[in-house]
């Protein structure tokens, strides 16, 4: 009977083990300098390109190739692969500035997104890696291209040593599977009716586990012998899915903690709304009592107007219409307060009467009140 | 602010009393639980207190304030207990002197619980507290930020907080307080309430009010099961309800999704205890929660009320309930909502959820997937949906063969299908915003119908 029970625990061990025992993963680097200079890439038709940016160019620096971002540069390589081929991609770059890396498949086509393919990074002046499971729904067909898009809020110098695409091996793909499995969405206006965890290669990780389940709870009801057994990895499913669950709220909170809580009052910053928390109480503390009504232009979400209403009510919000002689602007560049006529010009023409800025949020950010 | 709190935890107090004199002439049958009547009654008193500042305010005129609010929360008790004195030739006065002996005789019970069902219970109340504690940093640290809460819920609470008085003027924007006007006002009021108490409308303090939810349908939920179940079992299943993320996650966010799924819960559970021979009381009692399940959200009117109708038409044909008592218990029941129905009629409010109410019927071919992958694969209510449906398959004819297990069947069925029909089967899905919340409100049933499915399951095991 123990031998049985040996060679059983055996088989289960090797089966463990037998994806570490794989070889190592097969890598293909797309971008270096080395490769960028290479015969076999000038040769080639697909060539990398620069989008959505002024300077177009890249720069010999250090060990990389520098990329000199306005903010939101695309580099885009239109190579054709599919997950089967490759299903991790690799960047080793610095920047001078904080950034979002986000991987768009099919960038001038489907460009479909999501949370899994953004990454942010801080600045740093020594190279790091940061690599992306492509492991996902969008590119288990072959993509046309492949598009890396840089943001950042002001401008930065992006210093890119190598870009490589590789095939996980097996060991790698279950830890993958883990990390996928702990990774949380961010909290989106929407979280509050679907959020969007916990996944496993771009699917609901319950996925994977459904036929254990049902299994389990056949055995449950039919099978007295495993009655308790299949109880107990059950209920083990539920206590792990619970956990799983606490810590992606814990980790909402952690992040709210971190981003709204915790820095000073000038640069806190709430989830997709930034700072309009912040902006809505400066404006509330720079309004008059006498003030019932403001025109109110924004930038940003479509939610803000009717967001501000609620936060600085009884004052009422106007959005976008001339209605009353208080303008608030909120992160607008095409409305400015013109010295000469005193009034407020947006790219049509004039938007009020002469009037005064009386009080300033930032350069884009201000009370404006008619004479 | 630590005042401001306490001010918050008196005021969610003081609108106990009404409800517990309200739940205690209404079990006339003696069947409830002490503990069930306590909380049962909470919800009772805060519904019915909401209900009152809304009548009072709209048909008399009266502005929210001191008067109105301390008005709201005692008249109630004097005309109910008049009511339990006709009853009963006395008046049940509070006996401060009982309540020793009855601590020392719940702490002597819990003596004699086996060690694991202590430790079980310490392992409950402990993952609760470290829920409600995160939920309460929560509340009180971040603003408002969900949609409908401050374009509805919040909202319509802050205007009528600073107005004093619900806004009827016709073409206003903050009609009924703005938002979505048709809804009911059971949770901006009550919002309102703690907003005066704390002193000012603050999202910290106002937003408190969900984790109050949370936390009473967990007790309503556990005091709920009858003492025949067994307790670790009612442990597991309080402890399953608690986990729930939805659930969870929605005692940090200021909807009222999860106020009207304690009255759905009340109001069906309290049916099924009915028909499983534990008395008149909760025939009754499953009336007035439908009352002020329909003060709680549109579902209640458009669904939940439909669907008791026939439910409570049925039994009466099957003559499960007498036609004195179905008679009553929809007397009382519309009583109770008169003063929102009246309301809500002689104003043409919609009825749908949003400002509508018509719909289309189309197929949402393209959200079949998106709904089996929200409810049963995405972990909003960890595998409990797909329990409940392997359950209801596998063992189909052991629950149909018990007509109350049969009821609970049935009406956990109907209504997620009608639930989810709604949003396959006609244009009101939107951008499938509602779906995982609107089953969320039926989970509280899923873990009771679970609950007694295995109490059923393990007595049949035990018996052959």
């Amino acid at each position: 009977m123990k031998i049985k029970v040996y060679i059983f625990l055996g088989f289960g061990a090797l089966l463990f083990l037998l994806p570490v025992l794989t070889l190592a993963a097969e890598k293909k680097i797309i971008f270096s300098p080395e490769f960028l200079t290479s015969q076999l890439y000038l040769n080639s038709a697909n060539q990398w390109q620069i989008f959505n940016n002024i300077d177009e160019g890249l720069y010999p620096a250090e060990e990389g190739l520098l990329l000199k971002s306005d903010g939101d540069a695309y580099l885009v390589y239109p190579f054709q692969f599919s997950s089967k081929d490759y299903d991790r991609l690799r960047i080793k770059f610095f920047s001078d500035q904080p950034l979002a890396v986000i991987i768009l498949p099919n960038v001038f086509t489907t460009a479909y997104h999501t949370f899994e393919l953004n990454k942010k990074v801080s600045a740093t002046s020594a190279a790091q890696e940061i690599n992306f499971s492509l492991k996902l729904p969008f590119f288990s067909e072959p993509l046309d291209n492949l598009s890396i898009n840089f943001k950042s809020q002001p401008p930065a110098n992006i210093v890119i040593e190598e870009i490589s695409l590789e095939k996980m091996d097996s060991a790698q793909l279950m830890l993958q599977a883990i990390k996928d499995y702990f990774h949380v969405a961010p909290y989106s206006p929407f979280s509050v009716n679907l959020f969007p965890a916990p996944r496993i290669f771009g699917r609901s990780a319950l996925v994977y586990f459904l036929p254990i389940i049902l299994v389990l709870v056949w055995l449950f009801l039919f099978a007295g012998r495993f009655r308790k057994i299949a109880a107990i990895i059950l209920f083990g499913f539920w206590l792990l899915t619970d956990l799983r669950m606490s810590y992606e709220f814990f980790s909402y909170h952690f992040t709210d903690y971190q981003s709204y809580v915790k820095p000073p009052a000038a640069e806190k910053s709430l989830r997709n709304y930034e700072d309009f928390y912040q902006f809505s109480d400066w404006l509330k503390n720079n309004l008059s009592s006498a003030d019932s009504a403001v025109n109110f232009y924004n930038f940003g979400s479509v939610h803000f107007p009717r967001l501000l209403q609620y936060l600085i009510y009884p004052v009422r919000v106007i959005s976008e219409q001339p209605a009353g002689d208080i303008y608030v602007i909120y992160n607008r560049t095409d409305i400015v307060y013109n010295p000469a006529d005193q009034k407020l010009h947006n790219l049509s023409g004039e938007l009020s009467k002469a009037g005064e800025i009386v009080a300033s949020y930032n350069q884009n950010s201000f009370i404006f009140k008619e004479q | 602010m630590i005042l401001a709190y306490l001010k918050i935890i008196l005021a969610i107090f003081l609108v106990w009393p009404r409800g517990y004199v309200l739940i205690y002439l209404i079990d006339r049958s003696k069947s409830m639980s002490f503990g069930f009547k306590f909380f049962g009654g909470w919800l009772l008193g805060l519904a019915g207190f909401t209900l009152d500042l809304f009548a009072t305010n709209v048909f008399s005129g009266l502005s929210f304030g001191p008067l109105l609010f301390i008005a709201s929360s005692i008249t109630q008790i004097f005309g109910f207990g008049l009511m339990i004195f006709l009853f009963e030739r006395r008046i049940p006065w509070p006996n401060p002197k009982k309540l020793k002996p009855f601590l020392i005789r719940q702490f002597n019970g819990f003596l004699v619980w086996p060690a694991w069902q202590k430790i079980a219970l310490g392992l409950l109340i402990l993952s609760v507290l470290i829920r409600a504690a995160a939920s309460f940093w929560q509340i009180t640290n971040i603003p408002t930020y969900d949609f409908d809460a401050w374009n509805n819920w919040n909202l319509r609470a802050k205007v009528i907080y600073t107005e004093k008085t619900i806004p009827l003027a016709a073409g206003d924007t903050f009609r009924l307080g703005g938002g979505i006007s048709s809804y009911p006002l059971n949770d901006s009021l009550f919002k309102v309430w703690l907003a005066a108490a704390a002193g000012g409308f603050e999202d910290r303090y106002i937003n408190l009010a969900s984790l109050f939810y949370y936390l009473i349908l967990l007790a309503v939920f556990y005091f709920s099961l009858p003492p025949q179940i067994n307790r670790g079992l009612k442990l597991l299943a309080a402890y399953l309800l608690s986990s729930l993320p939805l659930v969870y996650f929605h005692s940090q966010v200021p909807y009222a999704d999860l106020l009207f799924s304690i009255f759905l819960f009340l109001s069906v559970a309290s049916l099924f205890y009915y028909l499983a021979g534990r008395g008149n009381s909760f025939y009754y009692f499953s009336g007035i929660a439908l009352a002020f399940s329909i003060w709680t959200k549109n579902e209640g009117l458009s669904i939940i009320l439909p669907l008791m109708i026939i439910t409570t038409v049925t039994l009466l044909i099957l003559k499960k309930v007498q036609l004195k008592h179905f008679l009553l218990s929809w007397f009382f029941a519309a009583l109770t909502i008169a003063p929102w129905l009246f309301f809500r009629t002689i104003n043409n409010l919609y009825f749908l959820s949003g400002d509508s109410s018509t719909f289309n019927l189309v197929f949402n071919s393209q959200f079949i997937v998106e709904i089996i992958s929200s409810i049963f694969l995405r972990s909003h209510f960890n595998f409990l949906w797909l329990l409940v449906f392997m359950v209801m398959i596998l063992n189909f004819k052991g629950i149909w063969s018990e007509f109350s297990r049969r009821y609970l069947l049935i009406t956990l069925a109907a209504l997620f299908l009608f639930y989810n029909v709604v949003i396959l089967f006609t244009d009101k899905a939107l951008d499938l915003s509602a779906l995982a919340r609107i089953n969320l409100q039926l989970a509280p049933l899923g873990v009771l119908f679970l609950t007694f499915f295995f109490q059923d399951f393990f007595a049949k095991i035990k018996g052959s």
